[in-house]
């Protein structure tokens, strides 16, 4: 057998698990979250970087975008697109996470809709998390972006591959 | 191009999926910022003033008898009848009668415990609960003490904290 095509599937076979799994995170954040946008909002809205207004419009579009990335992790449909925004949604997670803990907020972190990890503030478990979800995200991000590369000039429709 | 256009196409069909939460939530949801009581004071505060606090439990009656901090007292306005969750627009305050009589009662004993000197922490049912508000401003109004205080998330904050 040749042992750099069963590397290839070996990683390959990584990538789906992880957009699988990827997948399944934030469809259950999403799904959980919309159970209770009010609550999420609160969330939002216990960091104090945002008014109750924003914090209500934020929680309703990260409940859509959840829920649409996570379904297109799973199908490949908008797949770049959907890294990169989770990517981003990521970024300020980790950025809202650091910024309350240095200031000493003591909050759910609103992640999982208060229905996990809910059990006073734990930002270094919080954070850790996040990070791990970035670098997975970043895995599978980085091997379709080689792809696009790979098949010369990127893809220019809603498949990635 | 191709991955702005997957992302624009992406948050068009997020804020489609938005806006039917939001409106599926339309009588939950709150756009207006609660009035905030400058004296709102996290949990962990609340728990490292120790004994010193005196406890008080606004959200009536029923759930006094449910369950409560450790050696808090009732002093609600209105008995049962305020439910807890996000307020819906048209009914927030000022619906409900006042009971007076229970209050003037009530206040009696949270005076005799705080001895005017010991912090008092008022609690409602949870963040939104606005009655931990309206108890302590009413008991800051009529009685003068400059150390009464809101704990934030209520009750359910405190218990989610640890509880005791």
């Amino acid at each position: 057998m040749d042992e750099n095509g069963a590397a290839m599937r070996l990683l390959g076979g990584v990538e789906i698990g992880l957009r699988a799994g990827l997948g399944a995170v934030f469809v259950y954040s999403g799904w959980v979250k919309a159970g209770n946008p009010a609550r999420f909002a609160g969330e939002i809205a216990a960091y104090h970087l945002t008014s109750q207004g924003v914090a209500t419009g934020l929680a309703l579009a990260l409940i859509g975008l959840e829920w649409v990335c996570g379904v297109a992790l799973w199908t490949r449909w908008g797949y770049r697109g959907a890294v990169g925004v989770l990517l981003g949604l990521m970024g300020v997670f980790l950025g809202a996470l650091i910024t309350a803990w240095a200031r000493g907020l003591s909050l759910d972190c609103g992640c999982f809709g208060g229905a996990v990890g809910s059990v006073g503030a734990n930002y270094g478990m919080w954070i850790g998390r996040d990070l791990l979800i970035a670098a997975g995200l970043g895995a599978i991000g980085w091997r379709a972006w080689r792809g696009a590369r790979r098949e010369g000039g990127g893809v220019d429709g809603m498949h990635a591959d | 191009m191709g991955v702005l256009r997957q992302i624009a196409v992406l948050v068009s069909i997020a804020t489609a999926v938005a806006a039917g939460v939001g409106v599926w939530h339309r009588h939950e949801l709150v756009w207006r910022v609660r009035e905030a009581w400058a004296g709102e004071i996290p949990a962990a505060t609340a728990r490292a003033w120790g004994d010193a606090v005196v406890w008080v439990d606004a959200r009536g009656p029923a759930a006094f008898a449910r369950g409560r901090i450790e050696g808090a007292l009732p002093l609600d306005e209105a008995g049962d009848g305020r439910r807890s969750g996000p307020p819906r627009s048209k009914h927030i305050k000022g619906a409900l009668p006042l009971d007076d009589a229970g209050w003037e009662g009530q206040r009696r004993a949270v005076a005799l415990a705080a001895g005017g000197d010991r912090p008092v922490v008022v609690y409602g049912e949870d963040f939104w609960d606005d009655r931990a508000d309206a108890v302590a401003r009413r008991l800051r109004r009529e009685t003068g003490w400059g150390k009464v205080f809101v704990l934030r998330g209520g009750y359910a904050g405190w218990m989610k904290a640890g509880g005791r």
